[in-house]
């Protein structure tokens, strides 16, 4: 359905110095600089996936889904989006997708709800019966009719988000382009969100491409995740996989009743290579962190409770936010 | 008509935008009334400080109707793709443009049109009723032809073409310069003073009216007016209304050629 081969795209900025004097000189030689947004990417997504496409602030995920969509042209490499090349043929390939940017809207400010649905009707020359029953749909998973009539700038934001969903699916789209779509939503709001994204793909194969900052989405959502560091491809793979890899961290927290007082060597007493835990102590609290195909957490906690009195205890497995974190930070997977 | 149907859409959407904001065309209108008061009591006010009944050809009244007339038009003929340009650039609004299964070159067009019918329902309608109503009971010493009209429809819709293209292809500029509001005030000044609508044409100095009358503002504004008041007439009327036809004809290719080549480098901002 989508295949990028050697995507990259490279945004030229022209900076300019503080100040008035600054900006004068601006006129004649600013100094150019070069971002590399998007940088050498290749991947390829099937019909009916569902993908969690993920990285920090700035990694290139939305240049990514602009140039997917036909929005930005590639500096180089090559898109096909159902066997058309979206920059090159716009009309063809808008057709096809439907776009949701969080932060953005496609409906009409200052006109009901309603009253955008009609305009989008007309715009994919959508068919009476197609319209009516499409708009049936969408009020049972998204629920928009209680505000159908209200204008949009008076939506709360949750409900121009479902509203504009609703609005990226009228032409039922083959390819659904979600960036950020649950940004600034309550528990929830997100909840039907994700409900809805979910029921779209299960009936009409829809693929979707989803960027966001919220992991919960990804793991509601997601078989398949593609990570993106300062424009590259990280990780490219299921979300089970990263888990199994990195989610045998664990953490055991205790609360001792009375300070440690001598050194205890844990590791001997756990019969463990040192280096393979990590043991922090504050005052009456200890942590120790290991890896689950080491050591038990059975065998961490019997063992601290043999030597110390303990008033409190709570176990940590590491939760795809850490892996993330972690796989962020590191700048590979 | 079916490929037109989508773009139609739009031409109803900013319709209807316009129809909502019923204070706003309020005050458009009144703001209208006052500079078209003032323009004529300057006349009136000329032309009693002077002693020949008629200056470069125009009596009071008929000068009156000029500028009945040329408002008029400037109305029928308003297209300023500049605002939408500007705002789709500024915030990056663009790309839910260019996400529609529709041509953005086209889509401001049509939003345009919209506006354009809402300025003639407020404006231009009312002005014909005023013209005609003046005419029938007052001599103003103009008097219109069935072919002047019907010469003025045809004009009116190069006018319209003319006054979008051009518009578009100066609004192209932001996207190179990103000074939007200096364009915006540029563009303003630019069509007062060589469309006619602040004074006649005939008032410039002879090479000052020449580069006026070929550029497109004239044909905008003051070539449809002086067909209606029958101000042009054999050779003249044709080479005017010629010129206006190539404007058109060259400003629309050159304008798509320009956006296309504008949209393949375009910068959206905001991520
Ligand atoms: N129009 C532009 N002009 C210049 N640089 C840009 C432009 N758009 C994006 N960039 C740069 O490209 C890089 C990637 O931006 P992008 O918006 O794709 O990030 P993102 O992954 O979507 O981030 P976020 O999670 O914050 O939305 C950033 O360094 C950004 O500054
Ligand atoms: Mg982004």
């Amino acid at each position: 359905m989508i295949e990028v081969r050697h995507l990259s795209k490279s945004f030229v900025k022209y900076e300019k110095e503080k100040g008035l004097w600054g900006m004068i000189k601006g006129f004649v030689n600013a100094k150019k600089v070069i971002t590399k947004a998007v940088d050498d990417l290749s991947f390829s997504i099937a019909k009916g996936e569902v993908i969690g496409y993920i990285g920090a602030n700035g990694a290139g995920k939305s240049t990514t889904i602009k140039m997917l969509t036909g929005i930005l042209t590639p500096s180089s490499g090559e898109v096909t989006v159902d066997g058309v090349i979206p920059y090159k043929d716009r009309i063809t390939n808008a057709r096809n997708i439907g776009v949701v940017f969080g932060q953005r809207t496609q409906l009409w400010w200052d006109l009901p709800l309603i009253e955008s649905f009609t305009i989008l009707k007309d715009i994919y020359q959508v068919s009476d019966a197609d319209y009516t029953e499409r708009m049936t749909l969408f009020n049972e998973i998204l629920h928009i009719n209680e505000f159908l009539k209200s204008p949009v700038r008076t939506l709360s934001l949750g409900q121009r988000m479902r509203a504009d969903i609703a609005a990226s699916l009228l032409h039922n789209p083959k390819i659904l382009y979600l960036d950020e779509p649950t940004i600034g939503l309550d528990v929830n709001a997100k909840k039907n969100m994700r409900e809805a994204i979910k029921k779209m793909n299960a009936s009409f194969q829809t693929t979707v491409i989803l960027t966001t900052h919220d992991l919960d989405d990804i793991e509601e959502l997601c078989q398949r995740i593609l990570i993106i560091d300062a424009g590259k491809l990280i990780y490219d793979g299921a979300l089970s996989d990263i888990k199994t890899k990195y989610g045998s961290d664990c953490k055991v927290s205790f609360v001792l009743k009375e300070p440690w007082k001598d050194f205890v060597d844990l590791a001997k007493m756990m019969d463990v290579d040192p280096l393979s835990i990590t043991v922090t102590l504050n005052d009456d609290k200890l942590e120790i962190g290991f890896d689950k195909r080491n050591l038990s957490v059975a065998t961490v906690t019997a063992t601290i409770m043999k030597h110390f009195e303990v008033s409190d205890l709570s176990i940590q497995e590491t939760d795809i936010e850490a892996i993330v974190a972690r796989i962020y930070r590191e700048g590979h997977a | 008509m079916s490929t037109l149907k989508p773009y139609w859409a739009y031409a109803k959407a900013t319709f209807t935008v316009g129809l909502a904001y019923r204070l706003h065309i309020l005050f458009w209108v009144l703001s209208d009334i006052v500079q078209v008061s003032v323009l004529l009591l300057i006349w009136t006010a000329i032309f009693n400080s002077s002693s020949a009944s008629t200056i470069q050809g125009y009596t009071l009244g008929q000068m009156m109707i000029y500028n009945l007339v040329i408002y008029m038009t400037g109305s029928f003929a308003f297209m300023r793709p500049l605002w939408d340009l500007a705002e789709d650039h500024y915030d990056g609004k663009i790309a839910m443009s260019l996400i529609k299964p529709t041509k953005y070159l086209y889509e401001v067009f049509f939003r345009n049109l919209g506006n354009n019918f809402i300025g003639n329902l407020i404006i231009s309608l009312p002005l014909v009723t005023v013209l005609v109503g003046v005419s029938l009971t007052m001599n103003t010493g103009v008097t219109y032809t069935v072919a002047n009209v019907g010469l003025y429809v045809v004009s009116i819709i190069l006018a319209l073409v003319i006054s979008f293209f051009s518009n578009f292809l100066f609004a192209t500029m932001i996207f190179l310069t990103d000074a939007t509001f200096g364009m915006m005030q540029l563009n303003e000044a630019v069509i007062k003073i060589f469309s006619g609508s602040m004074i006649p044409l005939t008032f410039f100095p002879g090479w000052l009216r020449a580069i006026a009358e070929i550029l497109p503002y004239a044909s905008v504004y003051s070539v449809p007016t002086l067909i209606l008041i029958g101000r042009l007439n054999g050779m003249d009327l044709w080479s005017a209304l010629g010129l206006q036809v190539a404007w058109a004809v060259g400003l629309v290719i050159v304008t798509n050629l320009v956006w296309n080549r504008i949209i393949e480098r375009l910068k959206v901002h905001g991520g």
